[in-house]
């Protein structure tokens, strides 16, 4: 269990700016502020701060892509939108430190250069919008953030905006369009916000946890964050564990700590004394992981990586023994066909229609060919939308379809490879998409066409 | 060309070669035989139209009928397919909304001109609702040359009696069942009188 | 400037070119829902996704803008990007309606053009019917505009019009996933004059013309090119007619004048010419004379009214009219009536010409060719009131007109009193006109002559370009191009052999005119504006803009 950001989260009277500075909250900042920007962007790099939000990208070089043109002004967006399945470490950081938040926000703003800065919260969290509003009144109050930051003559003016509960308002564009007054359509990129971001001048948009981190490097030196972790990935992690444990919740642990051991230890084992069957370790956007899988890997970017998923933003959702892995399924692919934007087309049709798929697999009408049908719906989807949510929605499918095959088998049958009497037009009826099913069902999966290989 | 049968037989300079001889006389005593034949059996070729009528197929091409749908509306949609596809072009369609949300719209004029219909059946093959069918209706003599007298409108497609009376015709789908109320007053069956 | 090489063929474009523009240019078709060349790229659709090299993966050919040595492969050429197109098309048709035959759109929709062409089609569907999203169909969005969602592919393209062209932004989508319906502000009628243009830029049956609606189907008609004589503007547009009658007006892209936009005026301004009952055969003193006898007496009255009491005429030509009908309107005056007062204004709005009534398209006035009659020497002069005044006081011989009613709003009643003031204190009056109109019946001789749709000539707009139009229609009866009726008048008594023929015409008036000098009558008719969608893909390989 490491404390780097959690420290002082225990403790309910560290949401009063009292408390919170006498712990030394905005001493960060202070330091900051004595350095210039390039230098603090400098001391994230050396940090080796990677985004805490899902895709992992290095924090010091997403702020050196800012480069404000003469009568340009730079904004920082504070992604509160923590919508991923599974996740609810944001949650956590800014219910019990909320201080820690608005600082990292005024250092990430003051490293780009931004004079305003936007915290967008998810809108399910209304309470949280009230301990944050608090918290920035105080800090605003004691001079910190306004007019002057703490006598430096940097002037910082920080929004709190509440979305109205979107999953496409946690990707970054969307989020930047909603903020805007839009509806929540993503930007097709290029122009990247870098260039082109809210009321199309340079924004760069950072996960709460990573300006939480950003704080407190600045507090402790990038050395002390360098420490922590593995080479690669550098500090801690929250992890917000839920499913089937002993003791879901939200933990922190050091970069490259265990799985297994951060299971049985902190998680508190699976509940009800089950085996492990399976794990999703970073929402539901990142591959499913077999109990054998998962076995050897450690909580850090490449050892996920190597196994073929990714940490994404820590949310982690742990399936027992006996839980239904098409049903499980089922529940996922029905979140994105909910939470598709609708803006482009792939996206739009084919996660509703992958939901429908599997709606009709599970109630029993399924035909022979629906996996095959899934997976090519998924191909079709991939790689083929404007952002990340298309690609997102297929992960689960297809890694729990490889991943747990006999159990969609189960449900329908795989198309086997056309049989020479479906080619010459002669034998038996079939159904809407293949053989007959007893047929079928004895014949052996063969290497059918490339696209249904699993 | 190269040589690959032994013998290339010319069948018809073959058949010809040997019914030579014969034909000269056969021939005539054939043709002599059915003279005869129907010489010596009398029977009626010609019928007392219009007082007796003749029985057509069910795939005879007669004038078209419109179907209707079970609560008598018109299962016409107005999709000027009909039109589209005439080869005579003497179909012509005006279309209007109708009241039913679920039916984008409706044909508030469809008008065959006869005289000009060469009742090659296309239209009822393009149709893909089975809404226009034909009957087995043909005699359209008429008396007035005015182009207006063989110019049928909906009215005439699905009330006139003469609909019963001679029944359906074409139809590409005859396999499925004809509803009654489609054709009104549809009777299997062929006239005779 | 960047070279960029599409399914092996190479082309240099401007810096910021998006790749769909060069595949445009250089006529290699890029499929397309949501790019429209007036309209913000927006990459929606997915249907223009292309293979070029160096990418991970298809990248979308709309919002790409092409850096020099890029390496293009469209559908057509690329497995990858005609894999990922299909799955796109496929995507697209899962919760449409499929309903063809009753869409009105079938024949000139992208998606269909799309499904049937070998390169992007997906010829198969797993989903049934009765498993589709059902959305709202007939929907009211006003006077113009009939809406049917499920036929929707969410191209945004009527929303991004409605926000950035008009700024009216009465369109919009509502709810999430495959659920996204298209609808108006509060469900209300689209206030927006312009919201005949969302039928034409919708690519599919979804925003339909409520004018056009099940009037005919598109590969019934024959298309004719030629300019709004709407206003001043000229904005370019298509005569869709059948049969004789005209069935829509839609526009013609012309990045120069209207861009890709029709106003919902001149849309409907075709409607006008059915506003009275036409003139269809000469009249002289209320009675039907044939032509031959009637261009004589005209001519024979007309004279002897002037030359023989030594009057002036009065001649008033319509600004409605073409540049070839003015200018042998002008020269049959002024060689056979050395006395005249050459005028066009109907009303004294001098300057209104250049005047913009909204911010996009329509002016406020309502004539086609007022520059052109201002370049052909027309001038305001004292107008009806003051030829009215001249008339009573015995000043004035007699009156020669050509007046064609607006097509877009009314002649004010101010107006309409003084044209009938005027005929009733003319004492000898030939008027050619087009349509019998109350304040028009003291016409002592009244000559038929062709309508807009009817006749082909050039228009000068407000800017000064000279645009050509095509006749799409016959006229009725006996009515003929009035540069013809002009041209016997002048045969009449030997004023001149003039050429009526618009090509001859227009070829003596660049010779003499200096507004028109270097101006090549078959290069304007063959400076066809374009039509979008791209050209080339019309119902039965139909042809519409090469004119008739």
């Amino acid at each position: 269990m490491a404390d780097f950001l959690t420290r002082h989260t225990k403790d309910p009277a560290q949401k009063k700016l009292d408390t919170a500075r006498g712990r030394g909250a905005y001493e960060g900042f202070r330091r900051a502020l004595a350095m210039s920007r390039q230098e603090v962007v400098a001391e994230i790099d050396a940090s080796g701060l990677r985004g805490r939000g899902g895709a992992g990208f290095p924090t010091g070089r997403k702020w050196s892509f800012i480069h404000a043109k003469e009568g340009q002004s730079v904004y920082l967006l504070c992604n509160a939108d923590e919508s991923e399945p599974g996740t609810f470490k944001d949650h956590h950081l800014m219910t019990f430190d909320p201080h820690l938040v608005l600082e990292g926000v005024a250092v990430g703003a003051y490293a780009i250069g931004a004079h305003r800065a936007y915290i967008y919260l998810r809108g399910e969290y209304a309470s949280i919008a009230e301990t944050l509003a608090a918290a920035l009144r105080e800090a605003t109050a004691a001079g910190i953030i306004g007019q002057s930051c703490l006598g430096s003559g940097y002037d910082l003016s920080v929004g709190l905006q509440l979305g109205a509960g979107a999953y496409i308002c946690g990707e970054e564009t969307g989020l930047i369009q909603s903020l805007e007054g839009k509806r929540a359509y993503p930007r097709v990129r290029p122009p990247f916000p870098a260039v082109h971001g809210f009321l199309r001048e340079p924004t760069v948009v950072n996960n709460v946890e990573t300006l939480a981190c950003a704080a407190r490097i600045m507090a402790e030196g990038a050395e002390a964050f360098a420490r922590l972790g593995t080479r690669q990935s550098a500090g801690t992690k929250l992890i917000s564990v839920s499913g089937a444990v002993e003791r879901p919740g939200v933990y922190e642990v050091e970069m490259g700590y265990p799985l297994m051991q951060f299971l049985s230890h902190e998680a508190g084992g699976i509940s009800g004394g089950r085996r492990l069957k399976a794990i999703i370790p970073g929402g539901t956007s990142v591959p499913v992981l077999t109990a054998e899988e998962a076995a050897p890997l450690t909580i850090d970017y490449e050892s996920m990586l190597s196994a073929g998923t990714m940490l994404g933003s820590g949310g982690m959702i742990v399936f027992g023994d006996g839980t239904s892995m098409p049903h499980a399924l089922l529940r996922i692919a029905e979140f994105y066909a909910h939470e598709s934007c609708g803006e482009c087309t792939p996206c739009r049709e084919g996660t509703g229609w992958m939901a429908w798929v599997l709606r009709r697999l599970l109630a029993g009408e399924g035909s022979p060919g629906d996996l095959g049908l899934l997976l090519r719906v998924g191909d079709n989807i991939e790689g083929r939308t404007i952002c990340g949510l298309g690609d997102a929605s297929v992960q689960p499918v297809r890694s729990f379809i490889r991943k747990f095959r006999q159990e969609f088998e189960a449900l329908a049958p795989l198309p086997v490879a056309f049989p020479a009497w479906q080619l010459h037009g002669h034998g038996p009826r079939t159904g809407r998409f293949g053989p007959p099913v007893e047929e079928a069902a004895q014949s052996q999966p063969v290497e059918g066409p490339p696209d249904y290989v699993l | 060309m190269a040589k690959t049968a032994s013998r290339v037989i010319d069948v018809r300079a073959e058949a010809e070669r040997k019914s030579a001889g014969l034909r000269s006389t056969t021939g005539t005593l054939a043709g002599l035989e059915v003279t005869l034949r129907n010489m010596v059996r009398p029977q009626h070729v010609t019928i007392q139209y219009p007082e007796q009528r003749k029985a057509y197929s069910r795939r005879f091409r007669g004038v078209h009928v419109l179907t209707l749908r079970e609560d008598g509306s018109l299962k016409c949609t107005a999709c000027y397919l009909c039109e589209t596809v005439c080869p005579a072009q003497c179909i012509s369609i005006d279309a209007k909304d109708v009241d039913d949300p679920r039916i984008e719209k409706a044909p508030s004029r469809y008008e065959i001109d006869l005289a000009r219909c060469i009742f090659c059946g296309f239209c009822v093959e393009a149709c893909p609702e089975e809404a226009l069918i034909m009957s087995r209706e043909y005699d359209l003599a008429v008396t007035a040359r005015d182009p207006e007298t063989l110019t049928y409108g909906i009215e005439d497609f699905t009330e006139r009696p003469q609909i019963a009376f001679y029944g359906a015709g074409f139809r590409p789908h005859p396999e499925y069942p004809l509803v009654e109320s489609y054709v009104p007053g549809e009777r299997d069956g062929t006239p005779e009188r | 400037m960047p070279i960029v090489t599409i399914d092996g063929r190479q082309i240099e474009v401007e810096p910021g070119t998006s790749v769909i523009q060069a595949a445009d240019q250089l006529g290699v078709e890029i499929p397309r829902f949501c790019y429209h060349p007036d309209l913000e790229p927006e990459g929606n659709c997915r249907m223009c996704l292309v293979e070029v090299d160096g990418f991970p993966k298809p990248v979308v050919a709309c919002a790409t803008p092409v850096v020099d040595g890029m390496v293009v492969k469209t559908p057509h050429t690329s497995p990858v990007a005609s894999r990922a197109v299909r799955g796109v098309l496929e995507f697209l048709l899962v919760n449409h309606p499929i309903d063809c035959p009753i869409c009105d759109k079938a024949g000139e929709c992208s998606l269909q053009d799309f499904y049937m062409h070998p390169d992007y089609g997906q010829h198969r569907s797993h989903v049934d019917s009765k498993e589709k999203v059902h959305k709202a169909k007939r929907v009211d969005l006003g006077p113009r505009i009939v809406l049917d969602a499920e036929r929707c592919v969410m191209c945004s393209r009527c929303v991004r019009f409605s926000e950035n062209v008009t700024g009216y932004a009465e369109l919009q989508f509502i709810r999430r996933g495959n659920h996204v319906e298209l609808v108006s502000f509060e469900e209300q009628a689209l206030q927006d004059p312009y919201a005949g243009n969302f039928a034409d830029i919708c690519p599919v049956g979804a925003l339909l013309s409520r004018d056009f609606r099940f009037k005919r189907r598109v590969w019934k008609l024959d298309y004719t090119s030629s300019i709004c004589a709407g206003c001043s503007t000229g904005c370019n547009l298509r005569i869709d007619h059948y049969d004789g009658h005209i069935e829509r007006l839609i526009p013609r892209r012309n990045p120069d004048v209207n861009r890709s936009w029709l106003c919902d005026e001149g849309r409907l301004s075709y409607k006008q010419l059915a506003m009275a009952p036409r003139v269809t055969h000469p009249e002289q003193d209320g009675e039907k004379a044939l032509w031959v006898k009637v261009t004589a007496a005209a001519d024979e009255r007309l004279r002897a009214a002037t030359l023989g009491k030594g009057l002036p005429l009065a001649a008033l030509a319509s600004a409605s009219a073409t540049n070839e009908t003015l200018w042998l309107f002008r020269r049959y005056v002024e060689a056979a009536f050395p006395r005249h007062l050459l005028e066009f204004r109907l009303a004294q709005e001098t300057e209104a010409v250049r005047e913009r009534q909204d911010k996009l398209l329509r002016r406020i006035d309502k004539h086609p060719n007022t520059m052109g009659a201002l370049h052909l020497g027309y001038t305001a002069g004292m107008g009806l009131e003051g030829l009215a005044r001249e008339a009573e006081a015995g000043r004035l011989g007699a009156l020669l007109m050509l007046y064609y009613p607006p097509l877009v709003g009314e002649e004010s009643e101010e107006t309409k009193d003084r044209i009938r003031r005027l005929l009733e204190l003319a004492q000898e009056s030939v008027l050619l006109t087009t349509h019998h109109l109350p304040y028009l019946a003291g016409a002592k001789i009244l000559l038929p002559v062709a309508a807009w749709s009817e006749e082909e000539g050039t228009y000068t707009n407000y800017r000064g370009t000279v645009q050509h139009a095509n006749g799409a229609v016959g006229s009725p009866s006996a009515a003929r191009p009035a540069a013809e009726v002009l041209g016997d008048l002048m045969r009449q008594a030997t004023y001149g052999r003039p050429e009526t023929e618009p090509g001859r015409v227009f070829a003596e008036i660049a010779e003499k005119v200096p507004a028109f000098r270097g101006l090549r009558y078959k290069e304007l008719a063959s400076r066809l504006a374009t039509a979008y969608p791209p050209e080339g893909r019309m119902p039965y390989g139909k042809d519409g803009f090469t004119g008739h």
